[in-house]
């Protein structure tokens, strides 16, 4: 293997980690399987590194290889070798925010589970990953326009699906009624707060 | 804007956490690992092969046709929807997009003046003088050069500093870096910023690794942004005519506003500047006049779309800085509402505004004063205990007459003081003072109330303000009272200033400098010039310092909570 090829991709792993991390603490079901994921999208662009793009687009590039082995995930089994063994538990000694901070967070962050993965995932890359819209279009294979108008809905949805639990709130004698990963739950912010 | 603001919050992830775990040794293991790999290929390659190439994968090949039906409807709608907002509405011009460079990719550099490669020295703590805030501030020897502070989060701070050629006024600057700390202030990397470069605007991060600045590159107009935390930069020229940055705000990772102007008055207040904002880095901008017949010099984005800005009159003129003007845009700069400052309180062109959210701002102000010379001023000719004439100033209304004569009182009561104390050095003015204010608005900026200080801070100068919540307010700058610093004999100290009433009581910050403290030509503690306070309790600032000094005294607030880092 040529030195030069050692080099770019030291350079790609160093600068695209902690993003690359963040990206898959955020989506995975747990920490084992964001260190799985970590460990594979980088596999991946070592094989591959000849299809990477330099510079942003490298980045993306992860992004987008670690949306497919997050995908793929749970239809197989991942042979898992010790320093991935070591990698989970090295996530597990990260404090995610598990909580949101206040009511109105509570509720965002049950209707966002209400909406539509690729409309969660619309959001997540540019409020979380903080893409642009041509960085998304990439991303999501779609062009920067088309992104912008997809991101714009799924906020709007946000937004209408935020508005709707309020709605149902205020109502005497009701509370809001939200799906929650499957779930119907019936439940007020203050009591999600609780959980 | 606050929804994009509200959905950061839920992010389960802390980057800076991330950032610091991805440091870890694992890491490095697991490169090897990989790299030791056989080149084998496996099934699975199939699949991500070219990922960013949409043939590859399938879902998008079954509906490519009627994605590309759909593309054209969105992009109509896309259209209909994003014109009026993004252009800005009335007035506001969509600039073409500009060529942008990226620069190479630099390696930080751990800032090492001292043993460790620790840069801070630790000397004891501050004290509030009153009661009302809680927590200590840590007061560091040593930071990076004096420049603007930025924290993006409540362990990430960024300074921008120059480094000139001798701490002579016209000294050529001869580069720009910036100082990198991942842990609130105590250490810090050093990375460079593009050569030639010259900074015009604060420095302003919308995220952890995000962060821009306006400027000159080798004499043309710029945008200089970072998306990495400051290895690479991207170095976007601005739109032909809009002149220069002179403020920056970005509150999310991907929008910044800013205000640019061609020329400034004799105030170095930058004359009729324009409202620039950009969502892709620089890309595109939109040009958006603000209110005619103002020049606003200082801008403060709560969100994409909630912005207050404040300068003067043009009416006026240069000469009257207790004038000040207000505008606040609910629509990213499309539509501009006039606001309204007390009478008798102006902008300069050292005025902070900071805005907690799209409601709560505070500025730092300026109001005139008559003070008392010191009885030895008689003796001078010209010159006698009361000051005879004064300079251009507006009316005062009510609220700001009574803070004008309590600081007056407290003034004198210092100049007095010193006289009393038989100190060699007194100042005498042929009119009325020029002192810092601060003002507090609960509806962006429209209506305005100026806030008294503490009477223990004597004709105050502020000139860096931070507002990490609604209630809560941190001002840096100085005052008139005398200090002793080993051997060197200062006319004003260094002040720091707190409220968390949003602004009805503010209290003083005391503290002491030892006698060895690092202090280049005797600047290093006139004044604390920038303050970052990123969220509740948590504030870094740091201090001004003579330009060639190598680095600047720091001062930390860390309270330990639920909102300071682990």
């Amino acid at each position: 293997m040529s030195e030069a090829r050692e080099d770019r991709f030291c350079e790609l792993y160093e600068l695209s980690r902690p993003k690359i991390v963040a990206y898959a603490l955020r989506r995975a079901a747990s920490r084992d399987d964001a260190a799985d994921i970590v460990a594979e999208t980088f596999e991946i662009a070592w094989r591959r590194l000849a299809d990477v793009a330099t510079g942003e687009a490298g980045l993306l590039w992860l992004y987008v290889t670690a949306r497919f082995v997050l995908a793929n995930h749970g239809r197989r089994v991942r042979r898992r070798d010790e320093v991935t063994v070591r990698l989970a538990e090295e996530l597990r000694g990260l404090e995610l925010r598990e909580e949101a901070p206040d009511a109105k967070s509570v509720v965002m962050r049950l209707c966002l589970n209400s909406l539509t993965p690729d409309e969660r995932e619309l959001l997540m890359l540019a409020g979380w990953e903080g893409l642009n819209a041509a960085q998304m279009g990439r991303v999501l294979g779609c062009s920067p326009t088309a992104a912008r108008i997809r991101l714009h809905r799924a906020r709007a949805r946000l937004t209408s699906e935020m508005a709707d639990f309020a709605a149902a709130e205020k109502r005497p004698g009701r509370v809001g009624h939200i799906q929650v990963r499957g779930t119907a739950t019936s439940t007020s912010p203050q009591e999600v707060r609780r959980q | 804007m606050r929804r994009h603001t509200t959905f950061r919050r839920i992010d389960p992830v802390d980057a800076a956490q991330v950032a610091h775990i991805s440091s870890s040794r694992v890491f490095d293991d697991l490169r090897r690992e990989i790299m030791r790999a056989t080149e084998a290929t496996d099934s699975t390659l199939d699949v991500y092969a070219s990922p960013l190439e949409l043939r590859n994968q399938p879902r998008y090949r079954r509906t490519s046709i009627a994605l590309a039906v759909a593309a054209v409807i969105l992009l109509v709608i896309g259209l209909t929807v994003f014109v009026p907002r993004g252009g800005g509405g009335k007035g506001a011009i969509t600039r073409s997009p500009v060529r942008a460079t990226t620069t190479p990719w630099n390696a930080a550099r751990p800032l090492s003046t001292l043993k460790g490669g620790a840069v801070h020295r630790r000397s004891g703590t501050w004290s509030l003088v009153d009661d009302v805030l809680s927590g200590r501030w840590q007061q560091s020897l040593l930071g990076p050069p004096g420049g603007y502070l930025a924290c993006p989060s409540t362990s990430t701070c960024y300074a921008m500093s120059g480094h000139y050629a001798s701490a002579d006024a016209n000294a050529p600057l001869l580069s720009v870096s910036l100082y990198v700390s991942t842990d609130i202030g105590s250490t810090w990397s050093v990375l460079p910023m593009p050569q030639g470069f010259h900074p015009t605007s604060s420095l302003a991060c919308g995220g952890i690794t995000e962060c821009a600045a306006g400027g000159t590159y080798h004499g043309t107009s710029v945008l200089v942004s970072t998306i990495d935390g400051g290895h690479s930069f991207v170095i976007a020229p601005l739109p032909a005519g809009d002149g220069t940055l002179y403020s920056l705000s970005c509150p999310s990772p991907t929008f910044c506003a800013g205000l640019s102007a061609t020329g400034s008055d004799t105030n170095q207040t930058p004359s009729d500047a324009t409202f620039l904002s950009t969502s892709d880095g620089g890309s595109t901008f939109v040009d958006a006049p603000i209110i005619a017949g103002d020049s606003m010099q200082s801008l403060a984005c709560s969100s994409n779309l909630d912005c207050t800005a404040i300068g003067s009159s043009d009416a006026l003129g240069a000469d009257d800085v207790t004038g000040g003007v207000v505008a606040r845009t609910e629509d990213g700069g499309g539509r501009w509402v006039a606001g309204n400052f007390p009478s008798g309180f102006g902008v300069s062109y050292l005025s902070q505004l900071s805005c907690a959210d799209a409601l709560h701002c505070s500025v730092g102000g300026t109001i005139a004063i008559t003070v008392a010379n010191s009885p030895r001023c008689a003796s001078l000719p010209g010159l006698g205990e009361t000051p005879t004439t004064t300079p251009t100033t507006t009316t005062q209304s009510p609220a700001v007459q009574a803070i004008s004569e309590f600081e007056s009182e407290v003034a004198t009561s210092e100049i007095l003081k010193e006289a009393q104390s038989g100190s060699s050095s007194f100042s005498c003015s042929s009119g009325q003072t020029l002192i810092s204010d601060i003002a507090s608005s609960s509806n962006g900026g429209l209506t305005w109330t100026p806030d008294p200080l503490p009477a223990d801070v004597p004709q105050p100068q502020l000139s860096g303000l931070s507002c990490p919540t609604d209630k809560e307010c941190w001002a840096a700058g100085s005052d008139a009272v005398p200090e002793q610093i080993g051997n060197t004999q200062n006319g004003g100290s260094s002040v720091l200033l707190g409220t968390t009433d949003g602004g009805l009581s503010w209290s003083k910050v005391t503290f002491s400098v030892p006698t060895n403290a690092p202090n280049d030509y005797g600047q290093s503690y006139l004044s604390i010039g920038s303050i970052a306070c990123p969220s509740a309790n948590v504030c870094l600032a740091q201090g001004s310092t003579a330009q060639s000094s190598p680095s600047a005294p720091l001062y930390s607030l860390v309270v330990p909570g639920p909102t300071s880092p682990s």
